[in-house]
Parts: C-alpha cells; structure tokens; sequence
C-alpha cells in the first residue's frame, strides 16, 4: 500500500480543519509498520483515510491488494451484540452469496486459526472474555482473505498476560498468511516488540520514521527523544 | 495508619455468592506509597472501593477488619463516613471526565471537601483552591477556577482530581488507575505530580494499577493480586527481581520491554 503526500481533515468550507499533513509513506508486503504518538495527533484520522472513511484533500491512497480490514482497541464496540459470533463472522460471506454450507466451514476454519474452537460460533460477544473477542474481531478481519490488516489500539484495553498472548497470535499469523500490518499504538515498548519499521506522528505529521531500533536507539527528532524518556520501560 | 486483616468481600446478588476479595492483609505506614497490582477481575478496585466505605450494595465484606488511625472502618455509619472521606481518605480514578462532576465549575469541585470539613469562609476556600491548583501544575488558576471539567485536556482534569483529593490534607489517598487513561508524556507527568505531593503533605498512597511499569516507578512496595487472592507481596526491588509466585513470574514475563523483540523474522 502506498499513502502520497496526503492531506485530509474533517469539516466542509470554512469549518474545514486540516488533521493530516503531507502524510508519506509505504507499506509493504509483509511488513508490520508501527505508528505512534498521543491522542490528537491523526493516528486514527490516519487510518481512516486508507480506509476510504475520510476523503483526502489532496494526495493519494493506493492499494495494491484487496481493501485492508482493521481491528480496533474495543472488540465489545465493533461486535454487534444482537447476534451470534458464527452470525457475525459469516456476515461479509453472507453479502457475497457464498452459500451456508461453504460459510459456516469457512467460519469454523477461521475461528480454528485465532485459537477458538467452534463452540465459540453459537456465543454471543457479551460471553466472551476481552481476549477471545479480540481474537474473533481479528478473524473477522481476515475471513475475506485481506492481506492488509490496519490495527488501531489492539492490545490496549487487554491485560498484560492476555496482551502478549494476542501480540503472539498477530505475529504468528503474519507469518504463515503472509499479512501486512499497520499497528497504531501510544504504547511504546509493545511498539518495539511487534514491529518492523516505526512512523512517529505528531500535530498530523509524520516527524520521523525508520527501523525500530533505529528509532528506539538513536531517535534524531526532539519529539521522539521526548516521547522514549517519557515512557515508563519496565527495569529488569 | 492503616491495618487492614483478612478482608473479604462477596457479591451476594450471585449464588453460591462470589469472592471478589479472600482474605486481603495490608499495612500502611504514614506517608508510604503502595501498590496494588493485579488483571481485571482481581479484586484490586473492590478493595479500594471498601476502604472508602464505596461498596455497591450487593457485595459485602463479610470477614476481617480495616482499622484506620485506631478507627475501625466497618462499623463506620453512613454519616462517620461521610465526615471520614475526602477529610481523612480521598480517591481520585481512571477516568476524571466520568468522575469529576460535568455541571460544576472546576472552583466548586476544589472547594468541595473544604466545604464539607472545615469551618472556612468562602474567600479562604477560594484562596485554598487557588494555592491547590497551582501546586498541582494548573496553568491559570484564576482562569481555570470558573471553568467546567469538559473545557480542559485529560491530563488537567487528572490534575484537578488529585488537587480536590488533597485540598483537604488526607492521609490516605487512593489512586485507582490514576494513570492509565493518559499519553505517555502526560503519564510521566501526573506520577511526578503524585510522588511531589507526597513528598510535601506526607500522604500516603494507595496505587492501584496493572502495570507494573508504573508500579516500578512510584512505589516502594507491592501487593500483587490473582482472582481476589494475594498471590505475594513484598518491596517492589524484590518482588520484580525475585519473584516467588508462578503468577508474579507470568504477569512480568508478559511485560512488554525492550529488552526482547517478539518478532524474529523482519518482513519486507
């Protein structure tokens, strides 16, 4: 995936204010990309907009694969409460006609794949605990066969035991289907653990990218600087 | 100061009823900082929650004691506690957007332990607040003193919750998740804030998180929490260097630091 030199905001006429700009990177094949910085600074506007939710100003977002599918901080919020896991995850199967049989298999496989066995496709979400529900948003994410999975806050609301254990999950299946990430944090040292590449946001604008150690050695932007000897890292 | 001994609390609205807390044991020097660490489900916030007398109805301790200052707590009625918190024990939360009140000036919520506990007239009580907002770092008290909670940033409020928590000189204050809600930068911050201030008024704290990253930082000991039970407890050097419960070792090997990449292979 390509991001050129986009600006968006949100607002129309003269109530339009500017959220992103001249944001300017790639995403590729495989790679896990980190993005972090603090509340406000155009994370989420970021994603977003590569998701076709906010229009950009000026600039372009170019997919190279299918449309990315994202995973967000609260499962509880993006699951439909009404209805059943095995209910929501054929959903996008559903509207492609695909036919009972082949959805609820594929459903089951899914499910297989996140670690849920499939007693799980007859619970509602309200059953689950925040681990098994972040597994199912993340089946969901990929039950369409998505290569691009844009991941906003995925471990953040989730216990540390519970945090590692979906961090593991994500890892192990970036590597058997090949997954791209975009995995927006404000967590720095969970930044560190997943990722291949980091992009540093802040006021809307990327202010420094590069490889995680890289950035976390030698970061060269003051507010990068300020962000690491900000952060709490646990002392062994 | 504080002697809690065998505390337990049940849910009684479930049957058989539930154990939110078993058998919880602690004690509180003057001005000491504790932590109490633990993952949902815990037990941590239920016995925050009773040190303040802030129980729901249907859960109830129903064993050990909590002798606070000589006092013992449970058989505090609602009018002793009422004249206890905010004097002698004051909470500040996660999240102050939910727990500071949306409809009164940030002035009026300094002001109101002072209010209720002291004989101050209303100039003293302003002066007070006004001293208190800038001790906690609020950048013009006079301005900031007619305004309403929803008018500042997160990391404000946080400092408005921990200035109307210490206007009235408690003891004891009980932070739950003090910090979580918060950027990293405003993080460092309101820790800074809460070590000074207990440095300067002597109160002691009661830290509730699950992070250890915090705990580490501003804690001298900790409790460390399972499904209501203590799992071990300790100074805060040994218990990160030296952990005896299986649990405490699980809880910091999941711990995310820089110290170890889970991603082997890079992509590309």
């Amino acid at each position: 995936m390509e991001v050129r030199h986009v600006c968006a905001g949100y607002g129309r006429g003269r109530k339009y204010r500017r959220v992103l700009f001249d944001v300017d990177f790639s995403l590729y094949g495989g790679e896990i990309l980190g993005l972090v910085g603090e509340s406000g600074c155009g994370k989420s506007t970021l994603s977003k907009t590569i998701l076709g939710f906010v229009s950009v100003e000026s600039g372009q977002v170019i997919h190279h694969t299918s449309r990315p599918q994202m995973v967000f901080q609260d499962p509880f919020g993006s699951l439909n409460p009404g209805k059943r896991v095995g209910w929501i995850l054929e959903e996008p199967l559903r509207m492609q006609k695909i036919p009972a049989a082949a959805r609820r298999e594929k459903a089951e496989a899914m499910l297989a794949k996140v670690g849920l066995d499939k007693s799980f496709l007859e619970r509602y979400p309200r059953d689950l605990s925040g681990g098994q529900r972040q597994r199912v948003s993340i089946a969901i994410s990929l039950i369409q066969g998505s290569q691009l999975i844009l991941a906003d806050e995925p471990v953040s609301a989730l216990d540390v035991t519970i945090q590692r254990q979906i961090m593991e999950l994500m890892l192990a299946l970036q590597e058997e289907l090949g997954l791209s990430y975009l995995f927006i944090s404000h967590d720095l040292d969970v930044i560190y653990q997943m990722c291949d590449r980091v992009m540093v946001m802040q006021e809307g604008r990327v202010i420094e990218e590069g490889d995680v150690e890289r950035i976390f050695e030698e970061p060269r932007h003051p507010y990068t600087r300020s962000l690491l000897a900000a952060s709490l890292s646990y002392a062994q | 100061m504080l002697e809690i001994n065998g505390l337990t609390i049940e849910f009684q609205d479930v049957k058989p009823p539930l154990r939110a807390v078993e058998d919880f044991s602690l004690s509180m020097e003057p001005g000491e900082i504790v932590g109490v660490v633990g993952e949902s489900g815990s037990g941590k916030t239920m016995t925050a929650l009773a040190l303040l007398g802030l129980l729901k109805r249907h859960a109830k301790i129903t064993a050990g004691t909590i002798v606070f200052k000589g006092k013992d707590l449970r058989s505090l009625s609602q009018k002793q506690w009422q004249a206890m918190r905010g004097k002698e024990i004051s909470m500040i939360f996660q999240e102050p957007m939910t727990s500071l009140n949306p409809v009164l000036t940030i002035g009026r919520q300094m002001e109101e332990s002072l209010r209720l506990h002291t004989n101050l007239d209303r100039k003293s009580r302003k002066a007070r607040a006004l001293a208190m907002m800038e001790q906690v770092g609020l950048p013009w008290p006079e301005k900031l003193y007619g305004c309403y909670p929803h008018q500042l940033s997160g990391g404000m409020r946080q400092r408005v919750m921990i200035g109307a928590a210490l206007v009235g000189n408690p003891s004891l204050m009980v932070a739950d998740e003090p910090t979580t809600a918060l950027d990293v930068t405003i993080q460092a911050q309101i820790l800074d804030l809460l070590k000074e201030m207990n440095q300067e008024y002597g109160t002691a704290i009661l830290f509730i998180s699950h992070d250890l990253r915090v705990i580490q930082s501003i804690c001298s000991r900790v409790v460390v929490m399972k499904q209501g039970q203590t799992v071990e407890a300790g100074a805060v050097e040994d218990v990160l260097a030296n952990p005896q419960a299986e649990y405490t070792r699980k809880l910091l090997a999941a711990i995310p630091h820089r110290g170890n990449r889970l991603r082997k292979k890079r992509g590309r």
